[in-house]
């Protein structure tokens, strides 16, 4: 058997020793993973230019599209609110408004031949919810007496308001003492007949309408 | 297996080190301020996002109050329409006298009690009181003419009615009106 003898194997141990350097390898590795590190941080950077970009997209839609007109908005919002607001009050008391015509018409078709209206003094102030009338009038006897002829007059004159202006819309009642009979007669129908004189409170619900009733038509 | 001899020990604790130190440096001087940048970029967005909505819902009531107020400011036209030019005090009585006139009423007279502000939200309108007096009329010709009248002024409002029967005539009525007229 020849014998091989070796006579490098201090250069080829020194040349192992240099390849397994831990220091270099320590380097590869570190290359290695910089390498990486500067891929991940290219993707980063990628992604945050891409936010910044939307970023300055948004920010320049907002100034364009935006921040004039709600600079404006403030003064015009303001300008709108006051035409807006004086609008609706006029329409609120023009439709608000108490009409006297279809009252003087329930009146008109309530009172029989037998009473005769003296006064008629209304109240209808705009801000108030009622309108407060008062009624002084003479009545005549229908057979049972002036005052029963009085009270009959009454109470249609009530349900006739509240009829029209709904239930217990209106309240209607004599004045405390209003209510004598007094020494006068009339003539009606060729027939002498006593009378009394009332004074008649009525107290009304306002209730808006949207369009005016239609003009009286009654005759007295 | 070989063991490790000093130097690569030493070697091997530097390198260490040194990767220690780059991947700190790495995390904490690049890749931390480039999170937090996207962080702050990306709420911007959000919060921007939230006003655009915000503001985009806020032109948009605009749009439909300008519409809204296209309409009121017809009806103000309208109201202006109504109310002639000038002094009240020189056109309201003729404009009454020749209403009832028309309406077979003679005699009528009318005459300013006062002039207010209307309210707050109205301060471009004034409120006027008025009195007119129909001296001789009867109840039906009445009725009717306050019905007409009521109907053609929407801008009156009659407050006060007063009738009056006289004994010396008891087919004619005395009649005061009071009203208000919603004017410049």
């Amino acid at each position: 058997m020849p014998l091989h003898l070796n006579l490098f194997h201090e250069q080829q141990k020194q040349l192992a020793e240099r390849k397994r350097d831990p220091l270099k390898l320590g380097f590869y590795a570190m290359g290695a993973l910089t390498a990486l590190f500067v891929i991940f941080y290219l993707v980063k950077f990628g992604t945050s230019a891409s936010l910044n970009n939307q970023l300055s997209a948004k920010r320049a839609e907002f100034a364009k599209k935006y921040e004039v007109p709600l600079k404006n908005a403030d003064i015009r919002e303001k300008e709108l609110a006051h035409t807006t607001t004086a609008a609706n009050a006029l329409t609120a008391r023009i439709d608000g408004r108490f009409y006297w015509a279809p009252l003087l018409e329930v009146l008109g078709h309530t009172t029989p031949r037998e009473v005769q209206i003296v006064s008629f003094n209304g109240n209808s102030e705009p801000k108030e919810k009622m309108v407060n009338f008062t009624l002084e009038g003479v009545a005549a006897d229908r057979g049972r007496g002036p005052r029963d002829t009085a009270e009959q007059f009454r109470v249609a004159l009530g349900n006739n308001l509240n009829e029209k202006y709904g239930a217990g819309a209106a309240t209607v009642r004599f004045r405390s003492g209003a209510l004598d009979e007094t020494m006068a007669t009339v003539t009606l129908d060729g027939q002498t007949k006593a009378t009394a004189k009332f004074t008649i409170e009525i107290a009304l619900r306002k209730q808006p309408s949207a369009t005016p009733a239609p003009a009286i038509t009654t005759t007295r | 297996m070989n063991k490790l001899t000093k130097d690569q020990i030493q070697k091997i604790f530097l390198s260490s080190l040194l990767m220690a130190g780059l991947i700190y440096c790495y995390f904490v001087f690049l890749i931390g301020p480039l999170n937090a940048s996207q962080e702050r970029a990306k709420k911007e967005i959000a919060d921007l996002d939230a006003k655009i909505a915000a503001s985009s819902k806020r032109l948009g009531r605009m749009r439909s109050s300008e519409e809204q107020a296209r309409l009121s400011s017809n009806v103000l036209d309208q109201v202006n329409a109504m109310i002639p030019a000038g002094e009240p005090i020189a056109w309201f009585p003729p404009r009454m006298r020749a209403f009832f006139d028309r309406q077979g009423i003679k005699e009528t007279t009318t005459r300013l009690d006062r002039r207010e502000k209307l309210s707050e939200e109205l301060g471009d309108f004034a409120l006027c009181y008025w009195t007119i007096e129909l001296p001789a009329v009867e109840f039906t010709p009445f009725g009717i003419a306050l019905a007409g009248l009521e109907n053609e002024e929407p801008l009156l409002e009659i407050t006060r009615v007063a009738i009056t029967t006289t004994l010396e005539n008891p087919e004619k009525q005395h009649i005061s009106l009071g009203a208000t007229t919603v004017l410049h």
